[in-house]
């Protein structure tokens, strides 16, 4: 898969098609994308949906780069962020009803003949609860394959790793990796002029940082880690690590994709 | 794409607001609209997100003339659609998840202070469960105001009596389909607007108890081989527009209402001759 492959294909947005052509295409559709972002703050210089901006962009280029192999689902608009509720504006879902709001899409369309599904997850805070959903909801009646994805698990590691070098070594939200893949994708989410170093609170970082060596996950509430609610420092972003970024996980989920097909 | 519907104006929304611009605009909201909306079957002529489309973009025009009183939630695409799933491409929550869903959206509301809200709708499948959650929610998380709008029950008679052509409508229909034309022309498949290919003993069945105190349970493929109803071959843009407009009016009407007897005025008034207790 190269940039600019395949200008001419439409996206293919599930709640776009009218259910004739989902009749006529669903035999050529290979696997169902499920967008999954979130509604919270993400400092001064990015929108709150971000989360959701992101996955669904990245989903419907996707689609058009492949077509007429994925179909996009409609997004998942909100998930847990409930560590961000100290920001004004965070709306967070219970675990209990993201896995029900995911049997019921899924329900709904293994009905319809579909039979593989893959989450496409651009919220960090979403990864336990989008794995959980996978095993839960893989075993459930007509679904083939069922998995979950971080959009940044479907770049090549070489270039995180460079982009993790160049950057603070602070990242992870509303930080130069997002910022930048923001710019890339969703420019119109982006406020260039607010974009800031985020505040973090060196305690509270460096306490995270030893749980996790320790491999212990406990929630840190954002509030008490960061006063601006930004991470690492978005003033490195740029369009093109961006591009660096988003290009190397298109031809991640073109992988990926033939590696799901070929075995189920 | 081009958004004719707003009239030039932008709506308030929370998705596409930063941390401090919605900081600096809290303190003039007085109402956050929340969207139930359906992915569900809408004829061969229009796209399945048809009611979805239609409740959240009517509460963007009306954010959008009140701004900055309104704040637009992301919506809830789907809704209760189970009895249009033998049409490829529906999708259907469970009752219990669309209350969920809801309870989890406005509780975190709440956290930020934000006290009053509307639910807006456009798919009658939906209109059981908005009102157990305005009754079930309301009670428990006791907001100051909290109502729901199901906006196609606001077409004024006589515009509909105009746009509409035949006897049996209410679904990717004449009516529905020069609505969506209005407000999302590239939802509408011009080249495949058709007469509801109707199963009239079924319907006519059903019909017997319109009115009525009873409800059936139903799949809708019993009453229409192509899933539509009316004939969306007389769908116009021109009449679109009429019966939006017309419905917006009554939403305006609708929300000056609710803003200035419940959201500026705090504490009910009295009759004359009764005493707070």
């Amino acid at each position: 898969m190269t940039e600019n492959n395949g200008e001419d294909r439409p996206e293919l947005l599930l709640s776009e098609l009218t259910t004739v052509e989902v009749e006529r295409l669903r035999d050529k559709i290979e696997l169902v994308l499920l967008p999954f972002g979130a509604t919270e703050q993400h400092g001064g210089h990015l929108a709150l949906g971000t989360d959701t901006f992101i996955a669904d962009a990245f989903c419907r280029e996707a689609s058009r780069r492949l077509y007429p192999r994925l179909l996009v689902a409609p997004p998942l608009r909100w998930g847990l962020s409930n560590l961000h509720m100290d920001f004004p504006g965070t709306i967070s879902l219970s675990a209990d009803t993201v896995m029900h709001i995911f049997e019921d899409v899924v329900d709904s369309l293994t009905s319809h003949g579909f039979t593989r599904f893959l989450i496409l997850n651009a919220h960090g805070g979403n990864r336990d609860i989008a794995r959980l959903v996978a095993t839960e909801v893989g075993a459930r009646e007509g679904v083939a394959f069922m998995g979950a994805v971080d959009l940044w698990g479907l770049i090549d590691p070489e270039i995180l790793k460079r982009h993790t070098a160049a950057g603070t070594g602070r990242a992870g939200h509303a930080c130069e990796d997002e910022t930048s893949t923001a710019l890339y994708l969703c420019p119109q989410i982006v406020r260039t002029e607010s974009i800031a170093e985020g505040q973090i609170d060196d305690t509270a970082w460096d306490f995270r940082t030893a749980l996790e060596a320790h491999c212990v996950r406990t929630p840190t509430n954002m509030h008490d880690l960061t006063a601006n609610g930004a991470l690492g420092d978005p003033t490195l972003a740029t369009a093109e690590i961006g591009r660096e970024r988003i290009e190397s996980a298109y031809a991640g989920l073109a992988e990926l994709i033939d590696t799901i097909t070929s075995s189920t | 794409m081009p958004e004719f519907h707003l009239g030039g104006l932008q709506p308030l929304e929370l998705e596409k607001l930063t941390l401090p611009e919605l900081r600096e605009v809290l303190p003039e909201v007085k109402l956050a609209i929340l969207t139930l909306g359906s992915i569900e079957q809408h004829g061969p002529n229009t796209a399945l997100e048809t009611d979805l489309t239609m409740a959240h973009e009517m509460a963007r025009m009306a954010s959008a003339r009140l701004y900055p009183h309104i704040l637009i939630l992301p919506p809830i695409p789907w809704g209760m659609s189970a009895y249009h799933m033998d049409f490829p491409g529906s999708m259907t929550l469970r009752p219990e998840t669309v209350l969920d869903t809801m309870r989890d959206i406005f509780r975190s509301l709440q956290q930020h202070g934000l006290n009053n809200w509307l639910i807006t709708n456009f798919h009658s499948g939906n209109e059981g469960i908005i009102s157990v959650a305005v009754q079930a929610i309301g009670a428990e998380l006791t907001p100051d105001f909290f109502g729901s709008v199901s906006l196609a029950l606001l077409e004024p008679d006589d515009i509909e009596a105009q746009v509409r052509k035949t006897r049996i409508v209410g679904h990717a229909c004449e009516v529905e389909t020069a609505e969506l034309m209005y407000v999302r022309p590239d939802l509408v498949r011009s080249e495949d607007v058709a007469a509801g290919d109707l199963l009239h003993e079924h319907i006519s069945r059903r019909r017997r108890f319109f009115g009525s105190g009873v409800r059936l349970s139903w799949s809708f493929a019993e009453g229409t081989r192509n899933g539509a109803l009316g004939d969306s071959r007389y769908a116009s843009y021109e009449g679109g527009q009429n019966l939006v407009e017309g419905m917006m009016d009554e939403f305006m009407d609708i929300l000056n209402q609710i803003i200035e007897h419940w959201l500026d005025r705090p504490e009910p008034v009295l009759p004359k001759g009764k005493s707070a207790r």
